[in-house]
């Protein structure tokens, strides 16, 4: 009824589900810049008029495959994500203010810190999907491991036991690429993490690995 | 160092490879949020998810907004859980101690009470002391409601003291004491029935042991107005003034008679034990009086008293029931139970305990069930040879 333009239905809406907006968006941003996503979305459910007069609401795009709060949860989240993510690509790199001085100049430090990026890019690639998720989940989207599990449907426990395995089988894959591939002794191995461990530098994984 | 620096697993992870698939739309990732997704889809969601930033991202973004989840009752969280039918097994255990101490305080009205002495002129005759059923109806006013049909909660407001059924255990106790005793106090200063053939003339309290009711109509409470009207049945005040008694001490709930404490509740159970009991029997005329361990039979209304067997000096008699003109059960201190069923010899009928017994009700020479003082229950079918507790 919202998409067909009833009003009392639209007052109703916006009644019982501006507030899990609002608080959707502010658990996304607490700055306020979720809620401006938020308010925006209004225009497009509400409808708007298309060439022909018609009104074209985002409602027709709800399916009833879930509840309309956890639809509306998702098109936030999508808005909002894509979003930042075009801000991040036009946004000037910040420099890492938070960067240690770089350390006296060793002539292999350049190859260890290249070995251990390839060799951690072919280990994170034969990941399992879902061990890599939860990595990702950890390490970039920087969930709490409550999150995590909300996310992959399992317990926090579970949670916290899988990721540390992974991080104990990443190291593992590691340490047997720099031996096998690489053909590093124990102590060149020892070296090459102590080089990512005092600086790993700026890594940019997409062209270490893809490039 | 045991696992890779956090940084390097970070960067390692930030940019994944393009996913094969294009990114989910916002119907899936509800239906994914929600659980809804078949194993097959989710699987494949995951897979494109892993080396999606977008979608990742997408997850992280439900993750965070996901409202917290309803947390249940304090009762029904799973650390309180085993505890519920503990609850439920205390509040059945209540319930039933409830159901059964009332049920004790059932039979109370149905205890033979103490008479106060009547002087022997003044003793009713046969026709004054109408047969209970008959008394009954004679009690016209709201206060002559035979006891067993007046629960204690309905006595009037004026009843200040708590009721028993409001009293803790032990004061409940104490009233049932009391109840037993209270009838020992005598009489003193009865109010006339104003043009009553019974004007001036003490009422005596007669007890039906067969209907279980007691006809004579429940005394005054303390602090029920002395100028009571014309139809109001005779008061028996206490021995102590009535309104020193109401205002010493709580009166009892049932009997309206109050004590002032414990050392004018021994003198009254003192008097007890010289106060008559008198017991009515379903038979006209036929009564059953004790005094002290001296028990008389009047099959006459009570004008002309017959002294049955003598018992012993230090026989202490609480209550008694006589389901027939003959027979009649006495019950007292420490298990004593009497049975005579020829008005003229007592046989001593041996009770499981050597416990006080406050109560009988007895529906012949063989069925009959005591009552002891703290409440328990025991009948028999076989004129005292067996006991059963109930």
């Amino acid at each position: 009824m919202c998409a067909e333009g009833d009003d009392r239905a639209w007052e109703r809406f916006v009644r019982d589900y501006r507030p899990l907006l609002y608080r959707a968006a502010d658990a996304l941003d607490r700055s306020g810049g979720a809620r401006e996503v938020a308010d925006s979305l209004y225009a497009e459910l509400y409808g708007i008029k298309g060439g022909a007069g018609a009104r074209q609401s985002l409602f027709r795009y709800y399916q009833g495959r879930s509840s309309l709060a956890t639809w509306l949860r998702a098109v936030l989240a999508q808005r909002y994500v894509d979003r930042v993510r075009v801000q991040r690509r036009t946004e000037p790199l910040q420099e890492d203010v938070d960067r240690p001085a770089p350390p006296p100049p060793d002539p292999d430090r350049d190859r260890y810190v290249a070995l251990v990026r390839a060799a951690l890019a072919r280990a994170v690639s034969r990941l399992e999907p879902r061990d890599r998720l939860r990595l990702a989940g950890y390490y970039v989207q920087e969930l709490t491991l409550a999150q995590i599990g909300r996310v992959l449907k399992e317990s926090e426990a579970s949670a916290s036991r899988h990721l540390a395995r992974t991080r104990r089988d990443l190291r593992g894959a590691v340490e047997r690429h720099l031996r096998e591939e690489s053909r590093l002794t124990d102590d060149q191995i020892a070296a090459c993490l102590a080089s990512v461990v005092e600086d790993s530098g700026p890594l940019d994984m997409k062209q270490v690995i893809y490039d | 160092m045991t696992e890779l620096p956090e940084r390097l697993l970070r960067e390692a992870l930030r940019e994944p490879a393009p996913a094969p698939h294009a990114c989910v739309d916002a119907e899936t990732l509800a239906a994914w949020a929600e659980g809804t997704m078949s194993r097959a889809a989710l699987a494949a969601f995951e897979i494109h998810a892993a080396d999606c930033a977008r979608c990742q991202a997408l997850m992280a973004a439900m993750a965070r907004t996901e409202p917290p989840p309803i947390e249940p009752a304090w009762w029904r969280r799973a650390r309180f859980s085993w505890l519920m039918p503990l609850a439920a097994a205390t509040a059945a255990i209540v319930i039933v101690v409830s159901l059964s101490t009332g049920e004790r305080r059932a039979p109370a009205p149905q205890m033979a009470r103490i008479e106060p002495e009547p002087a022997a002129a003044a003793l009713p005759r046969a026709e004054e002391t109408a047969p209970p059923k008959a008394a009954a109806p004679a009690a016209s006013a709201p206060a002559a409601t035979p006891l067993s049909a007046a629960p204690p909660s309905a006595a009037p407001p004026s009843a200040a003291p708590p009721s028993a059924a409001e009293a803790p255990p032990s004061a409940r106790a104490d009233a049932r004491r009391d109840r037993l005793s209270a009838p020992a106090i005598r009489p003193q200063d009865q109010p006339k029935t104003a043009g009553g053939p019974r004007a001036g003339k003490a009422e005596p309290r007669v007890f039906d042991s067969t209907a279980n009711v007691v006809s004579t109509p429940p005394p005054p409470l303390p602090s029920r107005p002395s100028a009571a009207p014309a139809a109001a049945p005779p008061a028996i005040e206490p021995a102590v003034p009535a309104p020193a008694a109401a205002a010493a001490a709580p009166a009892n709930a049932e009997t309206g008679l109050s004590f002032r404490g414990r050392s004018e509740d021994a003198q009254a159970r003192k008097m007890v034990t010289a106060a008559p009991l008198v017991i009515a029997s379903p038979v006209r005329d036929s009564l059953w009086r004790i005094v002290g361990s001296a028990v008389a039979h009047s099959e006459d209304g009570g004008v002309n008293w017959r002294q049955t067997q003598a018992l012993d000096a230090d026989v202490s008699i609480r209550a008694g029931a006589a389901p027939a003109a003959r027979v009649c059960w006495l019950v007292g201190a420490r298990g004593l139970v009497l049975l005579t069923t020829d008005a003229a010899r007592w046989r001593r009928v041996a009770f499981p305990e050597a416990v006080d017994l406050a109560a009988i009700e007895a529906a012949d020479a063989s069925h009959a069930t005591v009552t002891t003082a703290t409440g328990r229950r025991f009948s028999t079918s076989d004129g005292g040879i067996t006991w059963i507790r109930q």
